[in-house]
C-alpha cells in the first residue's frame, strides 16, 4: 500500500492557510507579559508574550513599533492588538503586533498627573518664570513636522497678520518615540543660533498618545530653560498637556499661535490713524489755546480805554472835594483841600505806574505772539493805505491829488493820488 | 529713517505722540513733532503696505535654506 507523503512545505502551507482563514485570529485583542524583547537594528521588535501557563512569539514591525511611545522592556504587561499566522521558515505561529500600549487603566494620564505635580512643586509652571514674547518677533521660529497641516496654518497666519516678520521652520518630529530627543535638540538649536525671537512649538490634534511627547519631563525642562519664549501650541482647544503650563504662552491650537506671536496688521493701521487723529487734536487745541490768549489781553478794557480808570477815581476826589468844601469852610478847608491835592497827585502818580506796567507786559505779550500778530504781515513789505484816518479799501475812496498815508513797517509815507484805475 | 524697523518707528511715533499731549509744550517745538510724527506715522503705513509677504526658511542640518512647501 503506497502511502502519500507531505511535504514539510506543503504542510506548513495547509496550516498556514488554516490560520489566515480563520476570523478570530485575524483581529486579535491579547494581553501579556513581554520577555526575550529585542529591538531589531532596522526597527521591529522581537519578543515573546506569555502569561504563567502559555506563551506566544510575536513580531511588531517598524511600521507599527515607530507609534509605540513608551519603551518597552522584559517583565512589563502590555495590551496588544494583532492577527495570527503562521511563520513557515521556523514552523512557529506568532503573533503579528499592529498596535501595543501599557496595560493598567489610565496609565498615561497617571504619569501625566504625577508629573504636573512635580513641577508644580519645582515652580515651572510659575508666572514669574515667563519670558515676556516680544511686541514685533522679528524672525519666528516654528519647531513642529515641516509637512503637517500645523506648519502650513502658522505661516499662512503669520503672513496675512504681520509680515513683515520672517519664519524659520525647524523640521521635528512631534510623535512617537523619538519625538522628545528632537524637540529638546531643536529648542537647543534655537537658542544657540540666536536668529529668532519667539519660538512656535506645536502639532495638530492627535491622540494622547500622539501628543505625548508634548508631556516628557525633558521636554518640560527644556522648555522652561529656553532663553527665547516659547508659545505652546499643541492639538485641539481641549487638550492641555505639560508643555502648556511650562512654556510662556499657551496657545489653543498652532493657528492661535500664530495669532499670539504676531499682531494683526489692520489693527495697526487704525492704530495708526487713531495716532494721528491724536496728533492734530492736540496740536488745534494747543493754536486755539495760543490765540484766546491773544484775544484776551487785546479785548482787556484798560487797553481798550485805559483813562477810565483814573478818570472814575478823580470824579470821586472832586465829589469829595466838593463835600468837605460844605462841611468845613475856611482854613482847615485850605489844608484839607492841600492834603487832597497831594493825594490826587499820588493817586496819579500811581495810576501812570499801573498803567506804564500794564502797557510794558501788553507789549511783551504782544512780541512773544508777534508771529500771529496780523500786523507782523507788515513786516514783509504789506502796507496800509489810509486817507483822513480812514483805511482805503476802495478807488471810490480818494480822488485825484488827495494826499494820502502810506502804513509801512517802520513809519508812514505821505503821497499824492495821481491816478485810479479799476481792476487789475 | 529707511533703516528704521517697523518696532522703532513705531516707538518712536509714541513718544512724539505722548510728548504732544503735554500742553505745555511751545508752539514751535509742537509743529515740528507733529510733522516729524505724521512723517513715522506714514513710514510705519508703508512699511507694512509694501510688505510682500513673509519670508519662510528652514534650519535643516545646521543650514538655513529655503522651505518648500
Amino acid at each position: 500500500m503506497d502511502k502519500q507523503y507531505l511535504s514539510v512545505t506543503a504542510l506548513t502551507k495547509y496550516i498556514k492557510y488554516k490560520f489566515d482563514k480563520d476570523a478570530h485570529l485575524k483581529n486579535v485583542l491579547l494581553k501579556g507579559e513581554i520577555s526575550n524583547f529585542k529591538r531589531h537594528s532596522r526597527g521591529h521588535f522581537y519578543f515573546t508574550l506569555k502569561d504563567d501557563k502559555a506563551q506566544i512569539s510575536a513580531i511588531m514591525f517598524a511600521s507599527s513599533a515607530n507609534k509605540v511611545i513608551f519603551r518597552p522592556n522584559d517583565g512589563m504587561s502590555v495590551l496588544v492588538e494583532g492577527s495570527i499566522s503562521v511563520y513557515e521558515a521556523s514552523g512557529n505561529y506568532q503573533i503579528y503586533v499592529n498596535s501595543m500600549s501599557e496595560d493598567g487603566l489610565g496609565n498615561l494620564y497617571l504619569a501625566y498627573e504625577q508629573l504636573k505635580k512635580k513641577l508644580s512643586e519645582e515652580g515651572l509652571f510659575d508666572e514669574k518664570h515667563k519670558v515676556k514674547i516680544p511686541r514685533f518677533p522679528k524672525r519666528i521660529a516654528v519647531l513642529t513636522s515641516p509637512t503637517g497641516a500645523a506648519v502650513r496654518d502658522i505661516i499662512n497666519i503669520v503672513n496675512r497678520r504681520f509680515p513683515l516678520s520672517e519664519i524659520i521652520v525647524y523640521p521635528t518630529l512631534v510623535q512617537g518615540e523619538y519625538a522628545k530627543d528632537d524637540i529638546v535638540k531643536n529648542i537647543k538649536s534655537v537658542n544657540q543660533d540666536k536668529l529668532c525671537d519667539v519660538i512656535i512649538l506645536g502639532r495638530g490634534g492627535g491622540s494622547i498618545e500622539d501628543l505625548w511627547p508634548f508631556n516628557e519631563e525633558i521636554v518640560a525642562y527644556e522648555v522652561f530653560k529656553s532663553k527665547v519664549p516659547i508659545i505652546s501650541s499643541v492639538g485641539h482647544e481641549t487638550d492641555f498637556t505639560i508643555c502648556d503650563f511650562v512654556a510662556d504662552l499657551r496657545a489653543p491650537t498652532p493657528s492661535g499661535g500664530a495669532e499670539i506671536a504676531v499682531p494683526d496688521q489692520l489693527e495697526l493701521l487704525n492704530y495708526l490713524e487713531s495716532m494721528n487723529n491724536q496728533m492734530r487734536n492736540n496740536l488745534s487745541r494747543l493754536l486755539k489755546r495760543k490765540s484766546d490768549r491773544l484775544d484776551n489781553l487785546q479785548g482787556s478794557f484798560i487797553f481798550r480805554d485805559p483813562l477810565r480808570i483814573t478818570e472814575q477815581k478823580s470824579r470821586r476826589l472832586d465829589h469829595l472835594i466838593e463835600k468837605m468844601e460844605l462841611l468845613h469852610p475856611g482854613n482847615r478847608l485850605k489844608q484839607s483841600a492841600k492834603d487832597l491835592e497831594l493825594k490826587t497827585e499820588k493817586l496819579n502818580d500811581y495810576f501812570e505806574r499801573l498803567l506804564i506796567k500794564k502797557r510794558n507786559s501788553y507789549i511783551l505779550s504782544i512780541n512773544k505772539l508777534e508771529l500771529l500778530n496780523p500786523l507782523s504781515i507788515m513786516k514783509k513789505g504789506y502796507s496800509v493805505s489810509k486817507k483822513d484816518g480812514l483805511v482805503i479799501k476802495s478807488i471810490n475812496d480818494v480822488k485825484m491829488n488827495d494826499n494820502i498815508d502810506v502804513l509801512v513797517n517802520d513809519g508812514v509815507i505821505t503821497t499824492k493820488v495821481i491816478t485810479t484805475r479799476k481792476g487789475e | 529713517m529707511s533703516d528704521k524697523t517697523f518696532e522703532q518707528a513705531l516707538e518712536e511715533l509714541e513718544a512724539l505722540v505722548r510728548d504732544l499731549e503735554n500742553g505745555e509744550i511751545e508752539l514751535n517745538d509742537a509743529v515740528k513733532k507733529y510733522n516729524d510724527g505724521m512723517k513715522l506715522s506714514k513710514y510705519c503705513h508703508d512699511l507694512l503696505k509694501d510688505a510682500e509677504g513673509v519670508i519662510v526658511k528652514m534650519m535643516k542640518d545646521n543650514k538655513l535654506q529655503n522651505f518648500d512647501e
